[in-house]
């Protein structure tokens, strides 16, 4: 409601159109921005979720209908890899096997590996896992799992990535809630064991100044609490993702596969599979009729001519359970949430039930969201859910808030702009930096900030809404090649740490930061000066604008320049590889 | 989530939460010192339609004689006059008119010419002022 009121104040009253160039095109920006907060809260607004329930036993628990004849269920463990460490696809072999559960279960565990490498199928074979692979490398990952799919039998899938390493109880925890028969998939939290810890202020001081500087850092800690300089350098921890975004879209039934760490219900995606594809061949022929019609005057096909155009048109098109696509999981679960005749659910399980490696070097890291980025966009260009039938008005909400969150850079780059271009020419894009002003903008920032702490108690939100700034130039690339139609392609993210200085990826922000500084210098000159326009309320508003994007942006300048402490961080980092040896 | 490992996750936004409050408190601090440094009889303003006619009065006439001992009779007169209406206004800062008022009676009564309008100005001031002739 404040938001609502600044932003109404903001539009009636404050514009300074004597400067439409530059106060237009921001007051845009924050309207834009605070629709994408709405969606935001209204994503965090309820924390209901299905309850857990018992691991079923029998295979008649998790169906609607009793089958002919009962028996235990059979689950297919499924492991995609393409170039990774055979190795690192050793230990998550491992602890798939070790998986528990309290009845007799048919547990099939499958390496799927797109390399075709002799010596994976040798560790498959060692791990006594069975090993599948095929001929060409089409629709990557999701291609990979369909040609799985094709040679498996199991009730339920679990996929996993090649470096995921499933916990003892994985499947005791995920399994009860397909005692509903309409519980097509479960998400589980991905949890990333190697990031970097960081060091210790102490330690880091102690290091600098001796044994005062020790002192200092552990008395500083003792104030304000642990202190570690260079804790994940890559906001890679996904916690405001799993435990908030996606776990508070349980109520809308609208939680999304995340590729790896999920359970999903073969029965589920094959209908699923079957109606897309049938909905596919329909809609082209449809076109091609009416295309027919026009040419010839028949209005009227022979049966025999539409059959045989219909026959030709499913030979063409690929029959997939997942959808040949970048973002073949996000993609996946639409299509299932889409399907109201079975009204398939989804749900994100609380509790991490196993572990991956995250990616630790910014190269790394940036293809991995480009991918991430590129493909939600592409999903967005080319089928656009929100306007897709067959998903709820709450689905609609959540899909729309996670497609709108990667159309920020058109706003964030504004609010990045914004202070420098004061600063320069003294031109403010408000009327007035008064007290009306403050009296405006506080409230709703203070409140907005108090709720969101409240919202996701526990999680650094501001390291987040940081990564979420200073990624723009990453988000504005992918959204420019969805624009002019390039295809997003999937590239399999690095496992191993690349080393390296990456000032090249960070260039846009390093200009951004350049400009800050210098911007701040001249501006405070003038306004020392007396020039007219930089008014002391302006100078304390755009300052603080400024120090804040500087501090977003030096998130991923430092993350490209970083380099992990031999004492704190490579322990972790290389702990797999240890556990290997 | 315990207590301790909750708070310290959220120091980021507490140190934002603290920046914002700060920043507001400068420039509300800036805006006061601003409006008190104004005479306590304008902080209406007298120029906005919505002023007082007795401010205005006397901001007209303050205007009028920016050096009283050189103005004209009658600027010196409306002064007085001003002065002496405003002072008779319930919610008014007699002490700072009162001074203000005896800085003008001394000034124009010492003048060689007399006029009779300001010396009538000048009997009314003294009595509403309560000050000697």
């Amino acid at each position: 409601m404040f938001g609502a009121w600044y932003l109404w104040w903001r539009w009636t009253v404050s514009v300074n159109w004597d400067a439409a160039w530059f106060s237009v095109p921001l007051i845009i920006a924050e309207t834009a921005a605070f629709f994408g907060l709405i969606l935001f809260t209204i994503n965090l607004w309820s924390p209901r979720s299905p309850k857990r329930q018992p691991p079923p036993a029998m295979v008649s628990e998790t169906l609607a209908d009793a089958p002919a004849q009962d028996r235990p269920l059979t689950v297919d463990v499924f492991f995609a890899t393409y170039n990774e460490d055979p190795e690192l696809v050793r230990l998550g072999l491992r602890d798939a096997r070790k998986m528990q559960y309290p009845h007799p279960i048919d547990l099939r565990i499958h390496v799927l590996d797109d390399g075709r490498r002799p010596v994976m199928a040798a560790v498959a074979a060692e791990e006594e896992a069975n090993y599948i692979t095929r001929d060409d490398n089409v629709g990557y990952k999701a291609g990979n799992l369909r040609n799985a799919m094709d040679r498996t039998v199991g009730d339920f899938v679990v996929i996993f990535d090649a470096d995921t390493r499933p916990f003892p109880d994985f499947l005791t925890a995920t399994m009860g809630y397909f005692r509903d028969p309409k519980m097509a998939w479960v998400q589980t939290p991905q949890w990333f064991w190697d990031i970097p810890p960081g060091t210790p202020l102490h330690a880091a001081w102690g290091s600098r100044l001796g044994r005062f500087g020790g002192w200092l850092g552990r008395r500083v800690e003792g104030v304000i609490g642990p202190v570690r300089f260079g804790e994940d350098p890559f906001g890679n921890d996904p916690q405001i993702f799993y435990d908030f975004i996606q776990h508070r879209r349980n109520w809308a039934n609208a939680a999304f596969c995340c590729g790896a760490g999920s359970v999903h219900r073969r029965d589920a995606l094959m209908e699923a599979a079957i109606r897309s594809w049938t909905a596919q061949i329909d809609k082209i022929s449809d076109r091609e009729d009416r295309r027919i019609a026009r040419m010839t005057g028949e209005f009227v096909l022979a049966e025999a001519v539409r059959d045989t155009a219909r026959m030709s048109r499913a030979r063409e098109i690929d029959f997939t359970p997942f959808k040949l696509h970048v973002s073949e999981d996000l993609y996946t679960s639409i299509a299932l949430h889409s399907d109201r005749e079975r009204s398939w659910k989804s749900v994100m399980h609380p509790d991490v039930l196993s572990r991956m490696i995250s990616p630790t070097d910014l190269l790394s890291w940036t293809i991995q969201r480009f991918k991430y980025a590129g493909g939600t966009l592409d999903i967005l260009r080319n089928d656009n859910p929100l306007t897709r039938s067959g998903l709820t008005l709450p689905q609609k909400l959540m899909y729309g808030a996670t497609f709108y969150s990667y159309l920020s850079p058109l706003w964030n780059i504004v609010f990045l702009v914004a202070p420098i271009v004061f600063l320069f020419s003294g031109v403010a894009p408000v009327a007035t930096y008064s007290l009306d002003f403050f009296l405006h903008i506080v409230p709703f920032m203070l409140l907005n900030e108090l709720s969101q702490m409240v919202g996701m108690w526990g999680t650094q939100v501001m390291k987040g809404r940081r990564w979420y700034m200073a990624m723009f130039p990453l988000t504005l690339g992918a959204l420019w090649a969805v624009v002019r139609g390039r295809r997003i392609s999937f590239t399999v993210t690095p496992k191993d740490r690349a080393s390296g200085r990456y000032l090249k990826l960070v260039r846009w922000q390093l200009l951004l930061l350049a400009l800050n500084v210098t911007a701040l210098v001249y501006g405070w000159g003038l306004f020392v000066l007396g020039v007219a326009g930089y008014t002391l309320g302006a100078m304390i508003v755009n300052t603080l604008w400024s120090l804040n994007n500087m501090l977003s942006l030096a998130v991923i300048i430092r993350a490209a320049i970083w380099k992990p402490d031999p004492e704190f961080d490579l322990p972790v980092m290389e702990a797999y590889q240890h556990e290997r040896a | 989530m315990k207590g301790r490992n909750g708070w310290v996750a959220a120091r980021g936004q507490i140190a934002w939460i603290l920046a914002l409050l700060v920043s507001t408190a400068i420039v509300v601090q800036l805006e006061r010192l601003e409006l008190g440094s104004r005479p306590a009889v304008l902080d209406t303003n007298p120029l906005t339609e919505d002023g007082p006619a007795w401010a205005l009065a006397l901001h007209e006439a303050r205007a009028q004689a920016p050096d009283p001992s050189n103005a004209t009779p009658i600027a010196q007169a409306s002064l007085l006059l001003a002065l002496s209406l405003a002072a008779l206004q319930p919610d008014a800062d007699t002490e700072m008119l009162a001074a203000e008022a005896a800085a003008a009676i001394d000034a124009f009564g010492s003048l060689t010419e007399h006029d009779p309008l300001v010396d009538d100005a000048l009997a009314l001031t003294r009595r509403v002022f309560g000050l000697s002739s």
